[in-house]
């Protein structure tokens, strides 16, 4: 269950980032893994995707489906 | 290009012709190249033509206690050539591959469930969760069934799994007939399943994921789609053929599948196109994909480049990457590719452009690595 209150995508990555604590090993492959099934480069989010509520949610949910709840 | 092989060194086989030669061939052959040595794992892809049975018990029995990994394909390949029919293999060394442990999932009840009932095995053989593996020393190789369309599924339920490890492989081929595929573990075969196995690396490895296509410039946005039947609706709010067809330079009724296989979309993320090929065009002006592309995607048109000339510069980056050396590889390259080659006369040089290193690899309905990809040469290369 997600418990941040990231509201941007640049936030979750954030959060992310911190969780992994600089392990760059599994970072690429958790945002290739989000892009694929949200369509959301957490290290680049277009423009309109950043704020959008119903993305963030739905990342915040990919991540907590591989273990990475923030 | 010629690579030095290491001392740590893979011995790959293929055999044609009946099963009753095949077999004893392939197995002869794999157990001469290892000269000896205990083989850590042994990967197999064979023709369609074979009844799986006659293969996979064999193979498994001539490799007591090594986990033993195949599917049905769409052609099989070795370092020494490409062609459809036969069965190629290569028995990884130990050395190579420290640990390994395979599993068969049945997938025809609930692709979900069945996915995971092959990693909790998979775990239960390893006795730790594939999560707590480090990537660095650890790889799973996957072959999904081809014919049902689960790959994003399966490949999803890994990587919650697994989510930092990489996922390599590709989905089972029936040479054309689109009728029926199978994956095997051991003496076990499953016509609608997933196989997997995972290894322990002796020897730094790196995935290849290449697929011959840059962007044409020309960014095009999934504005609706019908996500499970991997069909896109519209593409810039538009009927997806006509955007398509824009975008190509085309009208609407000359989009055919010679503009497809020569401008698949990609989905990019730092600079690398996961490819969408589409392979017809629906009622309603929809495109049919061979992978899911979700509302809001951006994609891009992509155009053709030199297929060898890209095979061989990321295998021999991945080589370069490991020092130089690589005693081993294991290759998934997409059927639409093997087309394109077979039309091209390019087969042959295809298989030189993997520098000698020893290998087996299929002609695929689908290759994976982290997720589903289409018209792409995914693998992993070891050191």
């Amino acid at each position: 269950m997600p418990v941040t209150t990231a509201t941007t995508i640049t936030e979750v990555f954030e959060g992310l980032q911190r969780q992994l604590a600089g392990n760059n090993l599994s970072l690429g492959p958790i945002c290739t893994r989000v892009m694929l099934r949200t369509g959301v480069n957490l290290k680049d989010p277009r423009y309109d995707q950043n704020t959008d509520a119903a993305l963030v949610a739905k990342v915040l949910a990919a991540l907590a489906d591989m273990g990475h709840a923030l | 290009m010629t690579t030095l092989l290491s001392t740590l060194t893979a011995a790959s086989a293929h055999a044609t012709g009946p099963v009753a030669d095949a077999v004893p061939a392939l197995t002869r052959d794999l157990l001469a190249g290892l000269a000896g040595r205990s083989a850590g794992a042994v990967v197999w892809f064979a023709s369609s033509a074979y009844a799986p049975g006659d293969l996979a018990a064999p193979i498994a029995q001539a490799f007591p206690g090594v986990p033993v990994l195949g599917c049905s394909t769409a052609g099989e390949f070795t370092q020494g050539g490409t062609g459809t029919g036969g069965v190629s293999a290569v028995a990884l060394p130990e050395g190579v591959v420290v640990r390994a442990a395979a599993a068969l999932g049945d997938l025809s009840a609930d692709v979900a469930t069945g996915t995971d009932a092959a990693v909790a095995d998979l775990e239960a053989r390893l006795g730790a969760p594939l999560r707590s593996l480090d990537p660095a020393r650890h790889l799973l190789l996957v072959l999904i069934d081809g014919m049902h369309g689960v790959e994003e599924l399966v490949n999803e339920r890994l990587g919650n799994a697994a989510p930092a490890l990489d996922v390599v492989g590709g989905s089972a081929g029936d040479d054309l007939a689109f009728a029926s595929t199978w994956v095997a573990v051991g003496d076990r075969v499953s016509d609608h399943g997933v196989a997997l196995l995972l290894l322990e690396t002796g020897v730094p490895f790196r995935v290849v994921k290449t697929c011959s296509f840059v962007p044409a410039g020309r960014v095009l946005r999934i504005t609706k789609a019908d996500v499970p039947n991997r069909v896109v609706l519209e593409l810039d709010g538009r009927p997806a053929v006509e955007a398509y067809a824009d975008a190509v330079g085309c009208a609407p009724d000359e989009v055919d599948a010679a503009q497809f296989m020569a401008h698949p979309v990609g989905l990019m993320m730092d600079g690398q196109a996961w490819i969408r090929s589409p392979r017809a065009v629906v009622e309603g002006g929809g495109l049919a994909f061979y992978a899911q592309i979700l509302e809001g995607m951006d994609v891009e048109l992509m155009n053709a480049t030199d297929m060898v000339a890209e095979t061989r510069s990321a295998v021999t980056a991945a080589v370069a990457d490991l020092g130089g050396t690589s005693g081993g590889a294991v290759m998934f390259n997409c059927i639409l590719r093997r087309l394109q080659m077979d039309a091209e006369g390019t087969g042959g040089r295809f298989v030189e452009s993997f520098g000698g290193i020893p290998l087996a690899g299929f002609h695929t309905y689908g290759e994976t690595w982290l997720g589903h990809v289409n018209q792409t040469l995914t693998g992993v290369v070891f050191g």
